[in-house]
């Protein structure tokens, strides 16, 4: 109790009065005993790859899936049936309506953070953005606690979305941070040597250059500088790769580009099955537009018509292939949108519910889990936070989600914050 | 179309201003074989090749020497041989260091925040970094303040001089050079997240919008003044630049306002839009009292209501529509003159009114100091609250931007000096810079209290505000290693050890291939939304007849154009239609409805963008480099690589931001969705670009200015010193000249590559020491 109050201490006085109420309420308490599942072994993983179709904007869960047929807002899309008895979603998907029987939906996400940044940061970390500190995203937790599988490829890669992304190593080494490809159709830029160059050559000048930069280093051996090295080690590696060739589209035969779609996001579909195949663990694609508050429901009739295509192309890919076992496929987004229509014929952001997928990994599908009540506003049952998503995904990858890790300054982190995985969904 | 008036004189009087200007003071007017004659400054001289800018539209021409008169030639010879005519421009390219005004008054606070430094050393029982040599603070000044390497030229000019001021003296030629604008637009684009592309470039304004900013910055308005016209900016963006702000945050003004107290105050109130602020003191009841200072002001016109003269279009439209249409209106999708005047108007939709709309808590406001949907009344986050009578919209938002900008509003003043003291020293002393709390504290509180004072005596000088930081003893000392792990170990001993920034590093490459990159500048952009083109300096149609014409022309004009849109909008749907018919799929019937799509679709643009527009001479983009003009050179000629030496700009005359795999974007430019959201991480692609590119492979050891020059040299000691002058900035030490000599006298093609190779490929090119 003294740590809350020396928190009170700090704050100022002018809001002294609401404060103290708070605190006593539990805000800013944290559970500063000893967790009760401390003691808790490392599930056996059921999916050693990722493919995260993370939705930037904030999708709206009832245009999508969580549709409510008798609510006075739910707007000019119809709901239509899948195939599971009991399960319906928006009209805008059909095909991934015949195939839910490979999904789990979580109709009950609900989360704190209502502003994009926030919440986009909060989705990829599972903890609250700080000016102070970088958390590391999925993808590099899952490399740096379980490794890679292929040695010269990436473990962790992100197709498409702003470079800037949030999600990336963290304070973990940097040698986790994602590749990240702008367009899946360009193949890996510069990735042979030029032509004037041969392996000897090349050896050659890298030499040159280290002892070039040899009183450089010396005098400056810091972090940035070193992450450089590892850098240019790992594309070397890279450009020696055999599996260099995942990254060609090309070589997939037609009707299977075909069947993906010609959008962009179908040809990162593509490409994320096929680095999965070659051995990368986690591909994160991202689908840009979801950001409704103007004509939403036109935008979200666009938007999924991509979604539906290419996902389904996936989930059938991947299990006709014999990956979807081993590949949990996830589709994520911040927060959700206002079931009430406004002026703009738009939806408002909306954190208090939403809507998020799993399939494959070990994942039973044709599920729904949680629920939302009549108008889509707020989680009715079985509610899933933000760290509670992540730490089921970590869950699935077998990681150690209660291990404590220690960032260069000494602060604590878990892979999921302390988000519980939902055991239901498996 | 017949060109309105306002334009033709508008066109006259720039003609006329462009012959009365005076020209460059070392301009001369030369004579070709054929006896035209031109008025132009001489830029650099190659072999045979003499290169100038033209003074009547700043184009920058190669020509051989031998098609100049005799006279002439005489007179571009001895201007070589007196050494004023190097290859590689230097002089032509610097700024009248006569002109800057006033250097030593500065002089004496630069001096007192070195003392500041000097006892929190002591305090800290730590010593600063030493003074560092002059061939790195060269390189740091540089691209601390321009954002660039300095060219081989400059460089050497730099380390041969000798007076003894030559440090004070480039700080003051480098605030007057173009690239001061280049880098400073840089940090502002980020900061207010100014974009060309897109929407924000387009109906938001952008292509208005960032050439108005870099004017800003080039005429150094004073900031409190900047902000002012940021906050209280109204109407279309080709009218009133400064209006992107808020169209930037279009249908989302709380969003608006929260982005404005970070930018502004240094103060995060995101959290407290929908609830009170979970780890700071603001409640969701503060965020909305200030937000009710500005909420009148309403991004997006509208068209039938707004605007009386619209109105009236817009009523005359529905009657020549229901003539059409058998007396009855048509419905929404079909095209009519209705259809046709919502496409043709659109761009008036965008722009910032002035309304009357109360601000309300949201209707699940949870705290027991108001009730939900209660009408929100204005009230300061801080400080003092003026009590003058506020009566509309525009007097509301009048005081709260006095009140923000005022002298006294401690965090207006503490935020810009902070961010300014951490663009030139690479941290700031409270950070991060836009996240303060009653808690912030700065880690030298007395000397930042000093950049406060100093910031307001200065009136919000930012250029002489800089200036000031620059002539520090501090700002030449040694580089220090700030390890974000351990932020405590970092006791101000000297300015941060940092990566260059994506557009550094970007704007250093094109130096290579370009010493006069500064001077080639785009002045115009061009943005497309919904068919209609905007384009700096230019109005669209829309608000040129809005402003000219009587309802009653603007009318019959939409309604004629109807008919075009008419056979576009069939057009469209026919093509829709049957592309989506697998059957017709790669036929030629469906080729020959989407050729009539695309003339339809012409004809139509055609109608939306009649020519109106001003002669082109104020819009030319400065020409292309001089590395380019060199036929005669041996090698090579691949034409993409031609493309690219041709298209290179520097990345503040690119658009904003890069398109994704842009060189730029992959160093980490900010994409600017998110403030300041650049970042200086490494990363494969970076490295594979170094490596691989056909840039360090070939480009820039064939035709960069500093080999250019090293061609010239007469020792393989020279050519050696000369690259390394041009690449790193400095000499090469004892240990590198006798490891590298040998190769070079062995195979001098070959090591020129690989030298070159291996200094891109260093990490001390990438870093600033």
């Amino acid at each position: 109790m003294y740590d809350e109050l020396n928190k009170l201490d700090e704050l100022s006085r002018r809001k002294f009065i609401q404060y103290s109420a708070k605190a006593l309420l539990g805000v800013g308490l944290s559970a500063s005993t000893t967790p009760l599942w401390a003691g808790q072994s490392i599930n056996k993983p059921t999916a050693r790859n990722v493919i995260y179709i993370y939705l930037s904007g904030g999708m709206s869960h009832i245009d999508t899936f969580d549709p409510k047929a008798r609510w006075k807002d739910q707007g000019p899309v119809q709901t239509i049936d899948t195939n599971i008895a009991g399960i319906q979603i928006s009209e805008y998907l059909p095909s991934l309506a015949r195939r839910m029987d490979k999904i789990a939906i979580i109709r009950s996400m609900n989360s704190t953070q209502g502003a994009h940044e926030p919440g986009n940061y909060f989705m990829h970390t599972s903890y609250a953005q700080r000016g102070t500190i970088k958390h590391p995203g999925l993808g590099a937790w899952l490399n740096s606690m379980s490794g890679k599988t292929n040695s010269t490829l990436p473990g962790n890669v992100r197709i498409g979305g702003s470079n800037n992304a949030t999600g990336g190593a963290g304070f973990l080494d940097s040698k986790y941070e994602p590749l990240h490809l702008a367009s899946p159709d360009d193949g890996l830029p510069y990735v042979d040597r030029h032509q004037s160059v041969d392996e000897a050559e090349l050896r050659e000048r890298l030499a040159l250059a280290q002892m070039m930069d040899l009183s450089f280093h010396k005098k400056y051996p810091a972090k940035q500088v070193r992450a450089y090295g590892d850098v240019y080690e790992q594309a070397i590696k890279l450009m020696n790769s055999k599996d260099l060739a995942a990254f060609d589209l090309s070589q997939e035969p037609k009707l299977t580009r075909d069947v993906y779609g010609d959008s962009r996001f179908g040809k990162s579909c593509l490409l994320a099955r096929r680095l999965v195949e070659h051995g990368v663990r986690f591909v994160e694609l991202t689908l840009g537009g979801w950001d409704t508050h103007n004509d939403n429901h036109d935008q979200v009739a666009r938007l999924t018509s991509p979604l539906d295509t290419s996902v389904s192309a996936l989930l059938d890919d991947l299990h006709y292939r014999g990956l979807l076992d081993e590949t949990l496929v996830v589709i994520g987004t911040e927060f959700g949108r206002s079931p009430e229509i406004n002026s703009n014929a738009g939806r408002n952001h909306h954190p208090s519910a939403f809507s998020c997928v799993l399939a494959g990994g070990g994942i039973k599908g044709g599920q729904v889990y949680g629920s939302t009540d009549a108008s889509g506003h707020s989680v009715a049952d079985n509610g899933v936070s933000v760290p509670d998503f992540n730490a089921t995904i970590a869950y699935a990858l077998g990681l150690p989600i209660d291990k404590v890790v220690h960032s260069p300054s000494g602060r604590p982190f878990r892979v999921a914050d302390k988000g519980r995985p939902i055991t239901a969904l498996f | 179309m017949r060109l309105p008036t306002k334009i033709l004189l508008k066109t006259g009087a720039y003609l006329l201003l462009t012959i009365l200007l005076p020209t460059s003071a070392s301009a001369r007017i030369f004579t070709n074989l054929a006896g035209k004659t031109i008025e132009a400054d001489l830029v650099s001289m190659h072999r045979d090749q003499v290169t100038f800018r033209r003074t009547v539209d700043r184009k920058v021409v190669t020509v051989a020497l031998n098609q100049f008169s005799a006279k002439d030639r005489s007179y571009i010879l001895a201007q070589k041989e007196l050494g004023l005519l190097s290859a590689t421009s230097y002089k032509q390219t610097q700024p009248d260091v006569a002109r800057v005004a006033k250097r030593q008054d500065h002089f004496g606070a630069s001096e007192q925040i070195d003392k500041f430094l000097a006892k929190y050393w002591k305090v800290q029982g730590v010593e600063p970094a030493p003074i560092t040599d002059d061939a790195t603070y060269l390189r740091r000044a540089y691209l601390k303040i321009i954002g660039r390497i300095p060219s081989y030229a400059e460089a050497v000019h730099f380390l041969n001089d000798s007076s003894p001021h030559k440090r004070s003296e480039l700080v003051d030629k480098l605030l007057e050079s173009p690239g001061y604008v280049s880098h400073n637009f840089n940090l502002w684009a980020d900061i207010l997240r100014a974009k060309t592309t897109g929407r924000e470039g387009s109906r938001y304004g952008g292509v208005y919008y960032i050439p108005w900013l870099k004017d800003q910055i080039r005429r150094n308005v004073h900031y409190d003044e900047f902000v002012q016209s940021l906050l209280t900016a109204k109407g279309y963006p080709w009218d009133n630049p400064a209006v992107a702000y808020y169209l930037r945050d279009f249908g989302m003004p709380l969003d608006n306002m929260s982005m404005t107290a970070q930018v502004f105050l240094g103060t995060q109130l995101q959290c407290a839009q929908c609830h009170d602020h979970p780890t700071d003191v603001w409640s969701q009841k503060d965020f909305y009292e200030l937000a009710a200072y500005s909420y009148g002001l309403k991004t997006g016109v509208n068209i039938n209501a707004d605007n009386p003269k619209l109105k009236e279009v817009a009523r005359r439209l529905r009657e020549a529509a229901k003539k059409q249409n058998k007396g009855k209106l048509p419905g929404n999708q079909k095209p009519s003159p209705v259809s046709a005047g919502r496409e043709f108007l659109d761009p008036l939709r965008w722009g910032v009114v002035h309304t009357e709309r109360p601000l309300k808590l949201p209707h699940d406001y949870q705290y027991d100091d108001a009730k939900p949907n209660e009408n929100v009344a204005p009230k300061v986050l801080f400080g003092h609250q003026s009590d003058a009578k506020l009566h509309d919209s525009t007097d509301r938002v009048d005081s709260y931007v006095d009140w923000l900008i005022d002298k006294n509003n401690e965090r207006f003043t503490l935020v810009i000096a902070n961010r300014m003291w951490k663009h030139v020293m690479g941290k700031g002393l409270i950070e991060p810079v836009d996240e303060l709390t009653d808690e912030s504290v700065a880690d030298a509180p007395k000397l930042m209290a000093y950049l406060e004072s100093m910031m307001i005596a200065l009136d919000y000088d930012l250029k002489q505000y800089l200036r000031v930081l620059y002539n520090t003893e501090y700002f030449q000392r040694q580089a220090v290693i700030d390890n974000p792990d351990l932020p405590d170990d970092y006791h101000l001993e000297g300015p941060i050890f940092q990566r260059m920034s994506s557009e550094q590093i970007w704007d250093s490459i094109a130096t290579l291939m370009t010493p006069d990159i500064d001077q080639i500048l785009n002045t115009r952009y061009k943005g497309n939304n919904g068919g209609i083109q905007y384009a700096t300096g230019q109005k669209p149609a829309a608000a040129v007849y809005l402003d000219e014409w009587s309802p009653q022309k603007i009318t019959s004009h939409i309604t004629k154009m109807s008919d075009v849109y008419a056979a576009y909008f069939t057009a469209r749907t026919t093509f829709s239609k049957a592309n989506q018919d697998p059957a017709l799929k790669g036929t030629p019937e469906l080729t020959k409805i989407r050729k009539e799509l695309n003339e339809s679709k012409k004809a139509w643009n055609q109608m939306l963008n009649p020519d109106l527009s001003e002669s082109d001479a104020g819009a030319s983009m400065g020409m292309t480099m001089m590395a380019a003009n060199f036929s005669s050179e041996k090698g090579k000629h691949n034409k993409a690589d031609d493309r690219w030496i041709k298209g290179i700009r520097r990345a503040s005359e690119l658009q904003s931001p890069q398109s994704n795999g842009h060189l730029l974007e992959v160093f980490g430019q900010s994409d600017r969705m998110l403030i300041e959201n650049s970042d200086e991480k490494s990363n494969i692609l970076q490295a594979l670009f170094l490596m691989n590119s056909s840039q360090t492979n070939w480009l820039l050891a064939q035709r960069s200015a500093p080999v250019l020059e090293a061609r010239l040299a007469k020792t393989p000691e020279a050519k050696l010193e000369t690259l390394y002058l041009g690449f790193l900035a400095r000499k090469p030490s004892e240990a590198e000249m006798k490891a590298l000599l040998p190769y070079f006298k062995e195979d001098p093609e070959k090591a020129r590559q690989r030298i070159i190779w291996a200094m891109l490929n260093t990490q001390q090119f990438l870093f600033i020491q």
